[in-house]
């Protein structure tokens, strides 16, 4: 079962990569503003044919939405950094390209280069 | 072996594999890319952040990111670190924080980067051809013979910081410690304005300073776009860029998603009877309840 509070934190975040604010996510996805705003909040649980949608308009995988990826949970890594930084940022763009790779490798889309 | 003594082992034998020679190296982004064939990406980070590198040990598959820069020298010292823990399969779970400690495997792929961008016996080649303090062509330059624009030059030549310039120097022994101590306190930048290579270094500035896609991922997007499974904006976040710009680079360049073959109706039988409106057999059901009816055993239901 996927926590809400959770789930509104990756659907935010997913909006802020994407960078778009949430208006221009309303006008895309056809999701209201209202509704964007309270499933950001975490006061409502995203419905999955929203999630199919956010995940397009967003271009993300699904999975990174739902949290249901096995991807991320299984990374290792290492990092150069000062001023004890979190890594928050690179972190998280390094996982979404794992994890568009793992999913387009599902789709049997094989690389090119 | 010492961490330092295995950067430099294993910067030796990276450069002898590749067939690298002494020379300085050019672009590290394609030598990483080409060599280890990992993507990496150069993006926007928060200033503390330098360089990552995930692993996804299910599917071993390697990613690097360095963050985009003012400062492109040290963009490239972080790129030949980030090779360096490839290399020594440095990886560890994620942390929350601590990215800044200076663990074994962070001295040793210090020592990595410095050997590999800048060689000992790449700088004494460099040196060589030049006549230092009275030395002839093709001798060991002095001693304290190596001034300041023998320092600017091979900053310049190898594209790395004043301060790794200056320890490899000492370490081959052709500066003081204290020299080395002086040396280390000077810039890129000011050695670039004293010596006439600013037009140069700002050169340098733009292009470390430019964001950069994977370029594997993002050319398996491109395809994965379009045989219809992932959107355009998924392409456009690889690339940092509006939806709308990465569609009207598209259109220009004649990449369109493949035709969606509509999904046909089912061939009619011969027998034209739909099977939703087939009640044949319930209306047999009918006649066998009827006929149990007649039968004698009243069931209260209406009979005709």
């Amino acid at each position: 079962m996927v926590h809400e509070g959770e789930q509104s934190r990756r659907i935010a975040e997913a909006r802020e990569a994407a960078k778009l604010s949430q208006r221009q996510l309303a006008t895309r996805s056809g999701i209201a503003q209202a509704t964007l705003s309270r499933i950001e909040q975490g006061t409502r649980a995203a419905k999955m044919n929203e999630i199919v949608i956010l995940a397009d308009v967003l271009g993300c995988t699904i999975s990174e939405l739902t949290g249901l990826s096995s991807v991320q949970e299984r990374l290792q890594c290492v990092a150069r950094a000062t001023d004890d930084a979190d890594m928050k940022t690179m972190y998280s763009e390094l996982s979404h390209y794992l994890e568009l790779d793992a999913y387009l490798e599902d789709q049997g889309i094989s690389p090119q280069i | 072996m010492n961490a330092e003594n295995q950067g430099r082992a294993r910067a030796e034998a990276f450069r002898k594999e590749h067939k690298l020679g002494h020379v300085p190296l050019p672009d590290l982004v394609s030598l990483i890319e080409l060599t280890q064939h990992v993507d990496v990406a150069v993006l926007d980070a928060e200033p503390a952040e330098h360089g990552m590198t995930v692993r996804d040990p299910a599917r071993d598959v390697v990613m690097v990111a360095v963050a985009t820069t003012r400062k492109p020298v040290r963009q490239r010292s972080t790129l030949a670190h980030e090779l360096g823990h490839v290399l020594f399969g440095d990886f560890a779970p994620p942390k929350t924080g601590g990215w800044d400690s200076r663990s074994p495997e962070e001295i040793r792929a210090d020592a990595f980067a410095r050997h590999l961008l800048v060689p000992v016996a790449g700088i004494e080649a460099v040196l060589a051809d030049r006549v230092v303090g009275g030395s002839r062509e093709g001798e060991r330059p002095d001693r304290e013979k190596v001034a300041l624009p023998e320092l600017s030059m091979i900053v310049q030549r190898f594209k790395a910081s004043p301060v790794l310039v200056a320890i490899q120097l000492h370490e081959g022994g052709l500066i003081s410690a204290a020299r080395k101590k002086e040396w280390m306190a000077l810039s890129t930048p000011t050695l670039a304005s004293r010596f006439g290579w600013t037009d140069l270094y700002q050169g340098w500035q733009q292009e470390s300073d430019t964001r950069r896609a994977p370029q594997r991922l993002l050319s398996r997007a491109i395809q994965g776009y379009v045989a219809n499974v992932v959107s355009l904006a998924a392409v456009a976040r690889l690339r940092g860029l509006p939806v709308e710009q990465v569609a009207t680079e598209f259109e220009l360049a004649g990449i369109v998603p493949d035709p969606i073959e509509p999904v046909t109706a089912p061939i009619k039988p011969a027998d034209s009877r739909r099977p939703d409106t087939d009640f044949s057999d319930l209306d047999a059901l009918d006649e066998l309840t009827d006929r149990r009816g007649v039968a004698g055993h009243d069931s209260g239901t209406h009979r005709e």
